[in-house]
């Protein structure tokens, strides 16, 4: 797997982990999907209920294809460009610092991080029935450096990763106190 | 009366799925130059390619006997006509 575009990783810098949302995070997403499947045929059914004579037309079925098949077209795209943004949105953590990957739409894309002897307090959270019962949730990073506050969204284990910054941040800090 | 022939609209689908097929494509490179090409989006994309490729296929079928010469009427003036028909309220 390649981050060079984003990251430049440094020569004794090794990744630790690659964060993403936890999978259950897109479940509704394919709900949402399979509810919008349904709409053409509904739709279809209603229209030709209510103008039978308009749907006699030879002309109207081919058009009421052409639509409900631009529409599916759409809708996988839709489910498709989703599915980009969800998981382009990452956290790469090495011994080295936390790289934060934001995609907020298709054409909008923030890269921002923090050293990670700069961390001053984690913390984490799950809070809802779904994250205790799949075990996911929020991280909370404050560090001195100047992104104040670093949040991971909805990563699966947040206890057990909260640890591990933690003891890799103490590790770089003796690094950087040696120097 | 204004009338256009039913492969206008066939040209304006072919168009819309252009540009739907170009948003799959900058979607596919977005994945790639994000260092994000792993086992899970490869399946994703498979699996919207395959419903996109099913789609298009029943598309095809669908519509292969149709008569695309067949003229749909756009405008006809006899609509106001019988609208603005004060017999016919």
């Amino acid at each position: 797997m390649h981050f060079s575009p984003l990251l430049n990783i440094k020569s004794y810098e090794k990744i630790v982990h690659v964060l993403r949302r936890s999978a259950i995070t897109f479940i509704p997403y394919f709900l949402i999907f399979a509810i919008l499947l349904f709409i053409p045929p509904i739709g279809y059914y209603l229209f030709s209920s209510a103008f039978p004579v308009a749907t006699a037309n030879p002309v109207a079925l081919p058009i009421f294809i052409l639509i409900g098949s631009t529409y599916y077209l759409a809708l996988g795209l839709f489910l498709y460009s989703f599915f980009v943004e969800f998981y382009l949105d990452s956290w790469i953590l090495t011994n080295d610092r936390l790289i934060d990957i934001r995609q907020i739409s298709l054409f909008a894309r923030t890269v921002a991080e923090v050293d990670l002897y700069q961390i001053q307090d984690v913390s984490s959270e799950i809070r809802g029935f779904f994250p205790t019962v799949f075990n996911y949730g929020n991280i909370y990073l404050q560090t001195a450096g100047p992104v104040p506050k670093f949040i991971i969204y909805n990563v699966h284990a947040p206890d057990k990763l909260r640890q591990e910054i933690i003891e890799l941040a103490s590790e770089d800090k003796k690094f950087h106190v040696g120097k | 009366m204004v009338t256009i022939p039913l492969y206008i609209i066939l040209f304006i689908y072919f168009a819309s799925v252009a540009i739907i097929g170009i948003f799959f494509i900058i979607n596919v490179l977005h994945l790639y130059h994000g260092g994000a090409f792993t086992l899970a989006s490869f399946i994703f994309t498979i699996f919207i390619f395959i419903f996109t490729v099913a789609n298009l296929f029943f598309t095809y079928n669908l519509l292969a006997n149709t008569d695309w010469q067949l003229p749909i009427t756009i405008w006809n003036s006899s609509w106001v006509n019988n609208t603005l028909d004060i017999t016919t309220f």
